[in-house]
């Protein structure tokens, strides 16, 4: 267990490999070595504020977008290089809702797309669209964004690829459709082996889902790790001190957030749980509480720290 | 997971063919105009025709066809407007799912280039044929010959080169940029503004020389239509009219190749080019 | 049986489910030989990854209170783990209650003085 955020995650095969990704746009930083790392199979949550860089990073995954620096693989194939064989693996939902022709029909444009993707599976795209509760009839330019959203789920979902690239693939869908989409894609989880790289501000949806997660800030990538080591290594405590407390000089961690009451100090602190109870009885307070966080709290002290 | 289960790109084949259905079903609405149009056209030409043979025309008036190489002018602009068709996305999130298929960016582009191009073609055969097809039904009806004099096979082939040319000059602006109407605007109210301006200074040589871009002996009018103007209109005087074809024809010619492949070449720099 | 996730409960959620089997079994929804859903299905329901259902039935097994059938699924084992599964239930609620109390200052006695007098008063009211 360190004491810094983990930012690099141990050895394992990955199908997600990028190496010090640095882009600018102008003379604003979008990215900055960032090293994404997505073992193969991994459900693997990208989580920041809006214009911190997720976007960009699928986009340069997919060489829609190049890098000044840096380089990125995709199951062992460079990106830039090997750029149309990794795009035949990857099933990919834009942020914009206008993607794909606006003049065509939803279903010339799965027509189009599924010559496209050799595997795509005409049964199952049939499926997801009556799930989705949609109608091929209508032109992908009059769709509302929740509708245009569906079907480009259904694009990337029907060819089964081995990498889902999703970015806020529930953006725009009402609550009822949101939940249908995660029985989808937890149904689709099932059914195929697919790693999944998606980015949401409805994280507490995914929480079932996902079992990896990378923090992005301002195109930095500031944490990455396992589900099971966020859960080992990020606690709450809650600690009643006296009065006239002096504080504790360090604790062998990372603090996230301290929160001081008159007779009560609340730390989010990444570390090892043990020694940090010790430090923190050592110095005289009593340990109320040591809880857990959910994956949203804890995704809120790790983009939001105040220490 | 294995690199053994990988999936394959499509074939070059499926993607061409799909390129020039799904470009073909862009400009469905543009075709059922155009040929529309050349119906009307032609309706109202024999109703001319019918109403001629009827004796309800001045004494001295006929009818007959001369088609010549300005005949390829509605085809050109045709050929100028359809890459807007073709390339029909209004925003760059839209232009980016082409850019997001599992083929080479710049290969697939240019297909998508050749698909529009070869509907321009079809486009174009239909108009020769309409062409012939009403000079014909309106020498039946009048009882005159078809054509005045015969057209020279390279008039004939104007139709193809220049839609061809305009297609291919209009495609590097809507390919190589976000606002390809600031480009075309911008280079045409440039290049008349410039010219305008150097005239009015006094500086006929240099707007001269300018000119030569359209007007010139391999200028675009040239390239085009096989126009002989400005340094060769002094000698028009006095010259057959045999020998002024030959002038023409020697000139596109050389010309049209000239811009043809020069255009070519800069669209395809402009289809390989990254953009975002 | 029914099986759902408490989304305010923080535990993995792999451990979350073998509690809810846990408590299926005793509260008896989930008879003996009775089948348990299907991985995917249980996922789909839960909106949850398939790895996690599969961990949750791996560690049910480890544990004994499934078997599977090769080819046709998941069931519930005999009976004999009733009160290895009562008890296991029990120390987890007492493990909250426990974890609460601490958290609002309060010792293990006063705790259970507080369970009992609570209980007492609680059947007077009854009607009768």
């Amino acid at each position: 267990m360190t004491s810094s955020l983990p930012t690099r995650l141990r050895d394992g095969e990955l199908a997600v490999d990028t190496r010090g990704l640095t882009k600018r746009f102008g003379d604003q930083v979008a990215l900055n070595d960032v090293t994404l790392q997505v073992p193969t199979g991994a459900v693997y949550l990208l989580v920041g504020p809006n214009g911190a860089g997720k976007s960009t990073t699928l986009k340069v995954l997919l060489d829609l977008v190049r890098t000044e620096q840096g380089a990125a693989e995709v199951f062992g194939l460079n990106t830039r290089e090997r750029a149309p064989e990794v795009r035949a693996n990857v099933g990919y939902v834009p942020e914009f809702p206008t993607w794909g022709y606006g003049w065509m029909r939803v279903g010339r444009l799965l027509e189009h797309h599924a010559l496209y993707y050799p595997t795509w599976d005409a049964d199952y795209a049939a499926k997801l669209m009556q799930k989705f509760d949609l109608r091929t009839d209508r032109k992908m330019g009059v769709l509302s964004k929740g509708q245009a959203r569906r079907v480009h789920l259904t694009m990337a979902l029907a060819h089964r690829p081995p990498l889902l690239l999703l970015d806020e693939p529930t953006d725009g869908l009402d609550p009822f459709m949101r939940d249908e989409t995660l029985g989808v894609l937890a149904d689709h989880l099932a059914a195929s082996p697919t790693t999944v790289v998606l980015s949401t501000h409805h994280v507490e949806e995914v929480e079932g889902l996902a079992d990896h997660i990378g923090v992005l800030r301002n195109g930095e990538l500031r944490a990455q790790m396992s589900r099971d080591d966020l859960n080992a290594g990020l606690r709450r405590y809650r600690v009643e001190v006296p009065d006239g407390w002096s504080g504790v000089a360090s604790l062998n961690g990372t603090v996230l957030r301290r929160v001081a009451a008159p007779r009560e100090v609340q730390w989010t602190v990444w570390g090892p749980e043990a020694e940090i109870v010790q430090m923190l009885t050592g110095s005289g307070g009593t340990v109320r509480e040591v809880a857990r966080l959910s994956l949203i709290d804890a995704t809120l002290a790790l983009l939001n720290p105040n220490d | 997971m294995t690199s053994t289960s990988l999936h394959p790109t499509p074939s070059s084949r499926t993607v061409a063919t799909e390129q020039f259905r799904a470009v073909g079903l862009a400009l469905r609405t543009e075709g059922i105009f155009f040929v529309a149009a050349l119906i009307l056209f032609g309706a109202l030409i024999i109703v001319s025709a019918v109403r001629f043979a009827h004796g309800d025309h001045s004494p001295n008036a006929h009818m007959g066809f001369r088609y010549g190489s300005s005949g390829a002018i509605p085809m050109f602009l045709v050929g100028l407007l359809i890459p807007f068709g073709v390339w029909r996305s209004e925003d760059p999130a839209r232009r980016s799912y082409h850019w997001s298929m599992p083929v080479a960016r710049g290969p697939h582009t240019v297909v998508k280039l050749l698909s529009g191009w070869g509907w321009l073609m079809i486009a174009t055969i239909l108009y020769l044929l309409f062409i012939i097809a009403v000079a014909y039904s309106v020498s039946m009806i009048t009882g005159e010959q078809p054509w005045q004099r015969p057209t020279p096979a390279w008039e004939w082939a104007v139709a193809f080169t220049a839609p061809t040319l305009g297609y291919l000059l209009t495609s590097i602006a809507v390919i190589g940029s976000d606002h390809p109407w600031r480009w075309i605007g911008g280079i045409l109210i440039g290049y008349g503004v410039l010219l305008a301006v150097l005239k009015s200074f006094g500086m006929e040589d240099i707007a001269r020389a300018l000119n030569t871009i359209t007007d010139g002996r391999y200028g675009l009018n040239a390239a085009l239509f096989g126009a002989v103007t400005d340094g060769a209109r002094g000698i028009t005087v006095g010259v057959t009219r045999e020998a002024m074809a030959t002038m023409r024809m020697a000139t596109w010619v050389l010309a049209m190749p000239l811009w043809i492949i020069g255009s070519a070449i800069a669209v395809t720099v402009a289809s390989y080019r990254h953009r975002e | 049986m029914l099986i759902s996730l408490d989304p305010q409960d923080t535990r993995p959620i792999y451990i979350q489910i073998v509690d809810e089997v846990r408590r299926a079994l005793v509260l008896g929804t989930l008879a003996p030989d009775g089948p348990l859903p299907s991985v995917r299905d249980l996922a789909v329901k839960l909106r949850v990854n398939p790895n996690t259902v599969s961990q949750a039935y791996r560690e049910l097994e480890r544990q004994g209170m499934v078997y599977v059938r090769r080819g046709q699924g998941t069931y519930a084992s005999h009976g004999q783990t009733d009160g290895v599964e009562r008890r296991t239930l029990a120390e987890g609620v007492a493990r909250r209650a426990l974890h609460d109390a601490r958290r609002n200052g309060l010792g293990v006695d006063e705790l259970v003085d507080a369970i009992r007098s609570y209980e007492a008063q609680r059947k007077q009211e009854e009607p009768v």
